[in-house]
């Protein structure tokens, strides 16, 4: 990390905590620059970090694309995107500080000549904006053509970290990171052999969130919270990450995927490594990761994944009070396709920890709202003086981390309800992240890039992290082949099939 | 809800009673006590409702009024949710010697068992208000820009500093030492001399020379220099010059629209803005820490000594 340069710059001291950490100068090379990501979430966010002064004085964005434009064009082409999308408010003179720093290379990924282009584009910077080599490539295109683009960088010698005179090369990828283990394995062989495995930084977009970071706020920096946590209270773990819209347009990509591979190999089992992972040694990237990693390796599938490995695919229902159509009935959809959008599953960590807690997963498509929790759900008090009757409507204790949206935490637990009687029932109590503060939380994308260009890679998962998320998903993947996923009502919580996991063990969902 | 001539039991009654309309309290990080002037009243509003936004808190604004008036008096407004934003606001408008008796009103107001911020936008020297509510606050920010005499009033507060002490003229440097901080990152050479180009009667050009003498061991000279500024949130300071060792130089420069220029040698000029926040910004930025700002302690520090230098010389 940039430890040892900030070391050695005078006026940066670790007590003076309002001075921001603010990159090298440096550029980021976006591939797929026309494309959603770059205008809805990449180009905002820069803006957004200009906006916040956390941007380094030079600073060039370079697009690359298949497309006929000239540096004006793509810059119109941010301005407006930035103007549409980005968080903060807009502010002409905090564009004017980033015009003049665009910079558009066309030509498609197979063309050697365009990506010598590019190279001496980046060279140029060197006199034009005094980067003296600093580059980050934010691969923002198809897995498909990550292989020709990586040749392209290490023939072009673009991959490489600049030995002469400083300058560091990193590249971003999205996931899908691979569509099973070996694809994975290969993928990230290849990635990490062009970049060195420490200049790749895989972004999940789920761990630039705040409520995410808070998670390890929660667990780590309270007494409160972790004695409990362990198998000695907690019954068991829901995670739930549903989405209310379809699948959009992105019907070719999703049919050869489907929710297992697209969610909950990444966001939902990194959502549940940071739940479930013992206290890092220190707040170093390596140490989180560490950490994270035994818990992912300790992942147990249950044995009989008939009836703990539920698929699910919508059909025609209402969502919102509209009306839509079923999976099948989608665009660019076979209408034999087996692909899932529900993926639920019961898994067990084997530790001294977890040791017999279930953990729950639910991810979907069209389901009655968009919504992403964490609900630690504890054991009943062992023992209630109380008359049965009275604690009839009381449930288990609850500790639900709210991801999105509303982000916070509710702790549910029993009470009084007023009167002579001592009845009780089940309250919540909710603790809003800052109540109306979401307008001022950065986005994911925002810290993620700023981590980036830092070169802090905490928040970024590893190959070795993908590759044991893969080896949970990849038995699933093999179970569930040639059979049909159960179809549910769009608009309701899922397949029964769901439902009755957890009815098994006299448990249920959480109504989210 | 206004109560007229009440008391604070009643304030917090009402408090608790609007409370309970909008559904039981909500997630508090902090009480902030505000002292401010009728005059001023808007201008701390707006502020506190943006920095509200980031900061859940409990404003209590203390209005000094009739100072004459030989009767304590305390009328009140009671909001919440209204136009001081997601903040439960209590402003008090204070006649007689209930103003000299602030912290026998606030006390019993103050949410329980979370920190304490008290911001003086008023002269306490003038109001004799610079005691009153030091004991139990976690952090005091003043403005000493507002004085009457400002490097004076800062000199002041130096000397009765206590941990916790901010000042505005700090927290609106900050983005300048961000920028000169990020030029310095890989440059190798010690340096040798520093000249300020600003207004010698700002706070923040004291401040900002005190810095760079206790980070880099250099004491800047100051050139006197008439500032143009398009908000009033800036510093009044106009460039920052360094000279290496190597005789290199490197300079940051903001011009009058906020086009703040960073001239090294060897590389092309790199353009950047530098623009005066809002005072809600400013506060936001401010209410971040409540611990003790030790590196604002060191540098007002190096002010008072050279400060204190100065004016035996003179």
């Amino acid at each position: 990390m940039g430890e040892t340069l900030h070391s050695i710059n005078p006026l940066r001291d670790p007590a003076d905590r309002r001075l921001p950490r603010i990159p090298e100068p440096c550029a980021l090379v976006i591939f797929g620059v026309t494309g959603d990501l770059a205008k809805k979430k990449l180009i905002p966010a820069v803006y957004d970090l200009a906006n916040r002064g956390l941007l380094p004085a030079s600073f060039v964005i370079v697009g690359f694309a298949r497309r006929d434009w000239g540096d004006e064009t793509f810059e119109e082409m941010a301005r407006e995107a930035a103007k549409s999308h980005a968080r903060t408010p807009w502010r002409e003179e905090v564009w004017a500080r980033l015009a003049g720093s665009f910079k558009f290379v066309p030509g498609t990924f197979d063309d050697d000549e365009a990506f010598d282009r590019l190279d001496a584009t980046v060279d140029e910077l060197r006199e034009t904006h005094g980067i003296v080599g600093n580059a980050a490539f934010y691969f923002s295109i198809p897995p498909l053509a990550f292989p020709t683009v990586l040749k392209q960088l290490k023939r072009t010698g673009m991959s490489d970290n600049r030995q002469d005179g400083g300058g560091w090369r990193r590249v971003v990828v999205e996931k899908p990171f691979g569509e099973d283990r070996p694809s994975a394995a290969e993928l990230n062989k290849l990635v990490d052999d062009v970049f060195t495995a420490n200049d790749v930084f895989r972004i999940d977009h789920y761990l630039g969130k705040e409520t995410v970071q808070n998670i390890f706020a929660l667990r780590f920096a309270n007494a409160m919270f972790e004695p409990i946590w362990n198998s000695n209270y907690v019954d068991h773990v829901q995670i739930t990450m549903a989405e209310d819209v379809g699948i959009g347009s992105r019907a070719g990509f999703y049919d050869d995927n489907g929710a297992a591979r697209d969610v909950l190999q990444n966001h939902v089992l990194q959502l549940l490594a940071i739940a479930a992972m013992e206290q890092p040694n220190g707040f170093e990237a390596e140490e989180i990761r560490t950490e994270k990693l035994k818990v992912l390796r300790a992942i147990k599938l249950h044995d009989d994944l008939e009836a703990t490995a539920i698929r699910g695919q919508y059909a025609d229902g209402w969502v919102q009070g509209r009306p839509v159509q079923g999976y099948l009935s989608e665009e660019n959809i076979p209408q034999t396709s087996t692909t899932e959008t529900y993926a639920a599953v019961q898994l067990g960590i084997q530790n001294r920890r977890w040791n017999g807690v279930p953990f729950y997963l639910r991810t979907g498509k069209r389901l009655p709202k968009r919504v992403t929790e964490i609900a630690v759900v504890f054991k009943e008090a062992p023992h209630m003086p109380f008359a049965d009757y009275d604690t009839k409507t009381l449930g288990h204790n609850q500790l639900v981390i709210r991801v999105q949206p509303d982000e916070g935490i509710t702790v549910k637990f029993g009470s009084k309800v007023p009167g002579t009687g001592m009845e009780l029932r089940d309250i919540s109590m909710g603790f809003g992240y800052g109540e109306t503060f979401t307008e001022s939380s950065p986005e994911a994308y925002e810290r993620l890039i700023l981590d980036v260009l830092l070169g802090d890679k905490t928040l970024f998962p590893d190959a070795q992290e993908v590759d044991a998320s893969w080896a949970v998903v990849d038995p699933l993947e093999e179970f569930w082949a040639g059979t049909k996923p159960e179809p549910y009502e769009s608009g309701t919580w899922g397949p029964t099939g769901a439902d009755l996991m957890l009815q098994s063990s006299g448990r249920r969902w959480r109504r989210a | 809800m206004h109560l007229k001539d009440t008391t604070t039991g009643d304030i917090m009654k009402s408090l608790s009673k609007l409370l309970h309309e909008v559904g039981g309290a909500s997630g508090l990080a902090l009480n902030l006590v505000a002292l401010t002037t009728e005059d001023e009243r808007e201008e701390v509003e707006k502020a506190a409702s943006f920095a509200a936004q980031e900061h859940p808190y409990r404003l209590i604004m203390a209005i000094p009024r009739d100072l004459d008036a030989t009767e304590p008096r305390i009328d009140a407004e009671v909001t919440v949710g209204e136009r001081l934003g997601s903040a439960e606001a209590i402003i008090l408008r204070l006649d007689g010697p209930a103003a000299s008796h602030l912290t026998s009103i606030v006390l019993p107001m103050l949410a329980s068992d979370i920190p304490v911020v008290t911001w003086w936008l008023l002269d306490p020297v003038r109001y004799g208000l610079e005691q009153e509510l030091r004991s139990f606050a976690d952090r005091r920010i003043t403005y000493s820009a507002r004085a009457a005499d400002p490097v004076q009033s800062l000199y002041r507060r130096a000397e009765s500093y206590a941990a916790g002490d901010t000042d505005i003229c700090w927290t609106r440097i900050s983005l300048w030492r961000s920028l000169i901080a990020s030029a310095f990152d890989g440059v190798t050479h010690a340096v040798e001399k520093i000249v300020i180009k600003a207004n010698d009667d700002d706070p923040s050009a004291q401040l900002m020379a005190a810095w760079l003498k206790t980070r880099l061991g250099v004491a800047p000279e100051i050139v006197d220099t008439e500032v143009e500024r398009n908000s009033e949130h800036l510093p009044a300071i106009a460039s920052v010059a360094f000279t290496m060792a190597g005789g290199e130089t490197m300079e940051v420069e903001r011009q009058a629209d906020g086009t703040t220029v960073l001239l090294q040698a060897g590389l092309p000029k790199r353009r950047q803005t530098l623009q005066g926040r809002t005072l809600g910004q400013l506060l936001a930025e401010e209410l971040r820490h409540i611990d003790p700002d030790t590196a604002y302690r060191k540098v007002l520090d190096t002010f008072q000594e050279q400060y204190a230098a100065e004016r035996a010389s003179a």
